[in-house]
């Protein structure tokens, strides 16, 4: 627990849709959570920043992944991130617009940790955003992060 | 050919006959060594057989046996036995034709024949075998020998006629009584009877041939020999002897007995004649009519194969074409010529062939079989026939007989069908596969829908919310007001897009119809619901709830729905009152739900279930006129109905079934 501070934790969130960015953006750092946020617009984005040169994905504490991403969608990414020893542990969270059965279903067999559908009331949306925050930040024990 | 028992009958007779020549000859012989008279010539005043005569008669009797014998193992299919047994016939005739040839010669040409007696004196009488009686033997040694043979048995049964005629003579000479002309004739009483009973025995001992099939016969020769045969025979002796006892009583004289005699023959014979002759013309128009429906019944048999409109035949166990009918050549293309020469099996080819083979074989040991096959004509058109064959017993013999059917339209109809068939399969698979592409793309939409209609929304109102905390402090009381409009409304049609999207969704997710226990599906969301009001004094009463079959998910969601509906629309009641449960109609279970709250017009009934339709103002009962158009699906995916009556005021009640009223 060593190096477990909210301080050096880093969120990646994966996002394309700019009012959504703002909006999420804006509910992190109400919750004062938004300082190592790093946002990628794009699956491919994401994907460059998760596997290319000099990246350092075992840092990250959490990724908050959109389900429809220009390029490269957001099951894709989660299939990567989940079948790659250097990121497999790494929580996700999906965050999207869709209940569609079959999203959940197999986001869920790709090994989410959780499936959050984005309310349109902003309160809840916001408060969901923080709640995930919180929650995969301070409370939930993750594996120890390598140096 | 003779029928079985009249031919074993017949048999019987000639070994009667033998038997009793064997006998006399025997008892004769007896006589002659005890000095019985009696055996030896019946009457003191006749003359006696001499041993050599009656010696003739056991030789014959036996050769007739023997013959009787070889004939019967004949028929028995016993070749050999009938060879050894015609062998010894044989020999002993011949010793019997021996034994008259020598007597004869003696008379002719004075050869001495000095055993005749044997070593018997005969004392004061002659002691020799007659002439006729010589002849006699002459002619039935000849005949036994010769009449086990097929070649010869008519002559044999010309000479046995003789036989019995040398009796005869005998025989009438004892009635009449002989003068001394007639030496020639004199032979013992029963040496006469027994040269009959030979001859008889000799014609019986051939039952499948010459005279005695006449005899036996049922044909008109027959009636005629067995009426006249016995009247030639019996007649003039008989008259002959009346006419012979008038003249020596004295009553006329030489010449006009005789024409008594000649007259009463005429009149005998003339009216036997005419009886006879009269019986076997009735006997022979029976017959010729007979024939004559015979025919017309051929005809008709006739006409009736040829106007068939399928093929016919006829044929034996070996398949040789007894009969077939026009249709059959013009069909095959063979002549009449060549369809006697050919088999069944030659007009099918391939598989047919034994197809063909083994249901004629069935037809042969069951009775009746039938067969579809290609019948093949002489130029190798082959066109599909239905055949029957059924057994039919002609003449004695098991023959198979049938037609066939020209089933080519039948083929040709059902190839038409299964082409139909093929083309509708081919036909609802493209039906089927641009369903499911239009199900697909609607999919496609309302995920579209639920994804990127949400968005800009969610965007409206987070952006409404920062607005108003960021600069809510610039903004007039009016202005603030008109952001909290923007919001609330926006979140509506947030809750729409579900809700359409929920209605939507309800016809395209497969129905998982299983045991659901309705019971406590309703406690708990009634619980859980109940618990969202805590201060309102709610009196939910849950009656008898059968489990039923249905699906899990969407049956919880007409509960929510029916349920929310009734917590919405009372809770301007001092005490919310909501009965829930079930009644049997006609073998089905209505659920229902009962309120006190606001209740409705049921002029406006029929609008209660559709989309976005609603009879409440929304200032009065929030809602987006969804729920129970999504319960009215559910409930009819189900097969079941829904229903509701209500009274303004007085409350409302929501009626459901799960499955069809009368199931099918």
């Amino acid at each position: 627990m060593n190096d477990a501070s909210p301080d050096i934790a880093e969120i990646l969130l994966v996002e394309d849709n700019p009012h959504d960015l703002a909006l999420t953006q804006r509910a992190l750092k109400k919750a004062r959570l938004a300082n190592n946020l790093h946002v990628c617009r794009d699956g491919e984005e994401a994907l460059n920043f998760l596997f290319g040169e000099g990246s350092r994905p075992g840092q990250l504490r959490v990724v908050l992944l959109d389900l429809k991403l220009p390029k490269v969608d957001g099951l894709e990414v989660l299939r990567r991130l989940k079948s790659d020893v250097r990121t497999r542990a790494i929580p996700v969270v999906m965050l999207t617009s869709s209940r569609e059965q079959r999203d959940v279903i197999e986001s869920y067999n790709l090994g989410v940790n959780s499936y959050i559908v984005k309310p349109v009331n902003f309160e809840g949306f916001a408060a969901a955003v923080e709640h995930l925050g919180m929650y995969w930040l301070l409370v939930n024990q993750s594996p120890k992060q390598g140096t | 050919m003779a029928s079985p028992i009249p031919y074993v009958r017949s048999l019987m007779i000639a070994g009667f006959g033998g038997s009793l020549a064997v006998a006399a000859g025997v008892a004769v012989w007896i006589g002659w060594v005890t000095g019985n008279t009696t055996l030896r010539q019946v009457r003191a005043d006749w003359v006696s057989m001499v041993p050599m005569t009656a010696t003739a008669f056991v030789l014959s009797g036996a050769a007739l046996l023997a013959i009787t014998v070889a004939m019967s193992q004949r028929r028995e299919g016993e070749p050999v036995a009938a060879h050894f047994w015609r062998r010894t016939a044989m020999v002993l005739a011949l010793f019997v034709v021996v034994i008259g040839v020598r007597r004869l010669l003696y008379y002719w040409q004075g050869w001495p024949s000095p055993i005749d007696m044997l070593g018997f004196d005969p004392g004061d009488r002659p002691g020799r075998m007659a002439p006729l009686t010589a002849l006699g033997f002459s002619f039935a040694g000849v005949a036994l020998g010769v009449t086990a043979r097929r070649r010869f048995y008519q002559s044999a049964q010309w000479l046995a006629a003789l036989v019995i005629f040398i009796g005869w003579i005998g025989l009438t000479r004892y009635a009449y009584g002989g003068d001394s002309t007639g030496v020639f004739f004199r032979m013992a009483m029963h040496t006469a009877v027994l040269f009959a009973v030979l001859g008889i025995g000799i014609f019986y001992a051939r039952p499948d041939g010459g005279f005695i099939v006449i005899w036996n016969g049922d044909t008109a020769g027959g009636v005629l020999v067995r009426r006249l045969f016995p009247a030639a025979l019996v007649v003039p002796v008989a008259v002959g002897w009346l006419r012979l006892e008038g003249q020596r009583a004295g009553w006329y004289g030489t010449e006009t007995g005789l024409t008594i005699f000649a007259m009463s023959n005429v009149l005998i014979f003339a009216a036997l004649a005419w009886h006879t002759g009269s019986q076997l013309h009735l006997e022979d128009i029976r017959r010729r009519e007979a024939e004559q429906t015979v025919r017309v019944e051929k005809d008709f048999s006739h006409a009736v194969i040829d106007s068939l409109p399928g093929v016919f035949y006829l044929y034996d166990r070996n398949g040789k074409f007894l009969r077939w009918n026009k249709n059959f050549e013009q069909v095959t293309g063979y002549g009449a010529a060549e369809i006697a020469a050919m088999h069944p099996l030659d007009f099918f080819t391939g598989e047919d062939k034994a197809l063909i083979a083994s249901r004629i074989g069935e037809v042969f040991a069951t009775g009746a079989s039938e067969a579809e096959a290609d019948f093949v004509s002489r130029d190798g058109t082959r066109t599909p026939y239905f055949f029957t064959g059924m057994t039919i017993l002609l003449d004695g013999q098991t023959c198979l007989v049938g037609v066939g059917i020209d089933i080519t339209a039948r083929k040709r109809a059902e190839g038409k069908v299964q082409e139909l068939n093929t083309q509708l399969e081919q036909r609802v698979a493209d039906r089927t596969a641009q369903l499911e592409a239009a199900n697909k793309e609607l999919e496609a939409f309302s995920y579209s829908v639920s994804h990127d209609l949400r968005a800009p929304l969610r965007a409206v109102d987070g952006f409404s919310q920062a607005l108003g905390e960021d600069y809510g402090g610039q903004l007039p009381e009016e202005g603030r007001h008109y952001l909290a409009t923007i919001r609330s409304e926006t979140q509506r049609m947030g809750q729409l897009i579900d809700d359409l999207l929920t209605f939507s969704r309800l016809s395209r997710t497969s129905l998982d119809r299983l045991p659901t226990d309705i019971d406590g599906l309703v406690r708990s969301l009634t619980k859980s619901m109940a618990a969202e009001f805590p201060g309102r004094a709610l009196d939910i009463r849950i009656g008898e709830l059968p489990p039923c079959e249905a699906d899990m998910a969407l049956l919880k969601q007409v509960w929510i729905n029916l349920l929310s509906n009734a917590l919405k629309y009372t809770r301007r009641r001092e005490r919310t009152v909501i009965e829930i449960g079930s009644r049997a109609e006609a073998g089905v279970t209505v659920y229902y739900v009962k309120d006190n709250g606001a209740g409705f017009d049921m002029r406006y009934a029929d609008k209660l279930f559709g989309v976005f339709q609603r009879l409440h103002r929304a200032e009065d009962y929030e809602g987006t006129g969804v729920g129970l158009a999504i319960v009215q699906r559910i409930i009819h995916r189900h097969g079941g109905r829904v229903w509701a009556e209500s009274t303004v005021d007085q409350g409302a009640t929501f009626y459901f079934t799960l499955k069809p009223d009368h199931p099918v």
